[in-house]
């Protein structure tokens, strides 16, 4: 696969990925490049693109993290960062979500926007299925009551 | 949760920016080699600029060509399956695999009093560590066995010791434990030894004890012990593994 083809297939997903993690685009920007050269630098032996993907994901939250590890804390208003034009109610759970501490964050996207089984989760995240599935109860006990004071607006 | 249907076509609308896309394209090209042609200097007289060239293109092309094992950018020295190489060069580091047989079979630190012992969800630990304790990268085949965190309290609760040890196994009889921390390195480390190895500029203690082919590397990288043993694993694949860590 070409480096264009690897950027189109996968960009959106790394992108994606990065942006709820990070909640800015300077630094989702970032973390983009630094995956996409990682894939070149190291050139992992991927014999499957689910390889290819599930790899990407895992630098991807490594990627992330590191960032975290390096930047000075700066708050960064969430509300000068929203990147396209959302419905309120989209734009309320986009928030709600991003709101929450990163593994959780990750979790509930992997689960939600992926579509990635808990077991598959487990193995990018290299935790066992059951702290995946507390991961997910607690990051739903966190969004719920966020969620429904949002919903009750649009009543 | 219908709530999470919002989430979902929310980021169905986030897309990369074209130009970010085009740079990482750009960018990757670059590091395979495949950089553009970069317009002539023009105060550089052509015969000299023939020659530096070649000369670029020799060191830049050839001679890693000849070097690389076509396996991974990061390596200048080739090795071969099968084989062990006690010195091994890397992009940003090196490597030297001591032999010694004792440094294995260090005690560990044990100072001071244990403590009251308590072993711990691994996420409370990541938390105590302040980083996740997962590999980096992991060779395709491992798969992780068993992991645990176990901390030492003294008497007023605080943690005076922690020890987080991971095993991954692979069907073939690999095995691969990573062990971790705080503050410290790891039980089982070899502490008597100086650092005889570096990556990307860090300083690490490689060795290799050829009686069970078992490979063993130990580390500070802030503020955090690490030690990680391998046996049944090739070299390049163990490299891999260390390398990923000074990511």
């Amino acid at each position: 696969m070409t480096a264009e083809e690897t950027v189109q297939r996968y960009g959106p997903m790394v992108y994606r990925i990065a942006l709820s993690q990070t909640k800015n685009k300077e630094d989702a920007e970032d973390v983009f490049q630094e995956v996409f050269l990682s894939l070149i630098r190291s050139n992992p032996s991927l014999e499957s693109e689910e390889h290819r993907k599930a790899w990407l994901i895992r630098v991807t939250l490594n990627c992330c993290k590191k960032h975290f590890r390096s930047m000075k804390k700066v708050t960064i208003p969430l509300t000068e960062d929203i990147p396209c034009e959302f419905t309120p109610e989209e734009e309320d759970v986009y928030r709600a979500v991003l709101s929450l501490p990163q593994k959780y964050k990750a979790v509930i996207h992997l689960f939600y926007y992926e579509d990635l089984p808990v077991k598959e989760i487990g193995e990018i995240l290299d935790i066992k299925e059951n702290a995946v599935k507390t991961r997910l109860f607690r990051a739903r006990q966190m969004l719920q009551p966020k969620l429904r004071e949002m919903f009750e607006q649009y009543e | 949760m219908n709530s999470m249907n919002k989430y979902r076509s929310a980021m169905d609308k986030v897309e990369p920016p074209k130009e970010l896309a085009e740079k990482a394209i750009r960018l990757m090209e670059q590091a395979q080699g495949k950089q553009t042609p970069q317009p002539r200097r023009h105060w550089f007289r052509p015969v000299y600029g023939f020659a530096a060239a070649a000369a670029c293109l020799f060191v830049l092309l050839v001679i890693p060509a000849l070097l690389n094992n076509g396996s991974g950018h990061i390596f200048i020295t080739k090795l071969e399956a099968g084989t062990h190489t006690s010195s091994v060069e890397l992009t940003d580091g090196f490597l030297i695999f001591e032999e010694p047989s004792d440094v294995f079979v260090s005690p560990g630190v044990h100072a001071g009093k244990r403590g009251i012992k308590e072993e711990w969800e691994i996420t409370r630990y990541e938390e105590y560590i302040g980083r996740e304790v997962s590999l980096p990268y992991r060779p395709d085949g491992f798969s992780l066995k068993e992991e645990s965190a176990i901390v030492y309290l003294d008497e007023e609760s605080k943690v005076v010791r922690d020890h987080y040890q991971a095993r991954y196994r692979e069907p073939d009889d690999g095995e691969l434990t990573v062990s971790i921390s705080s503050g410290a390195l790891p039980q089982g480390s070899a502490y008597d030894v100086p650092d005889n190895s570096s990556i990307r500029g860090e300083p690490l203690y490689a060795g290799y004890d050829p009686a069970d082919g078992r490979y063993h590397v130990r580390f500070m990288r802030e503020g955090i012990g690490y030690l990680l043993e391998a046996r049944g694993i090739s070299q390049e694949e163990f490299i891999m593994i260390v390398w990923h860590f000074f990511e």
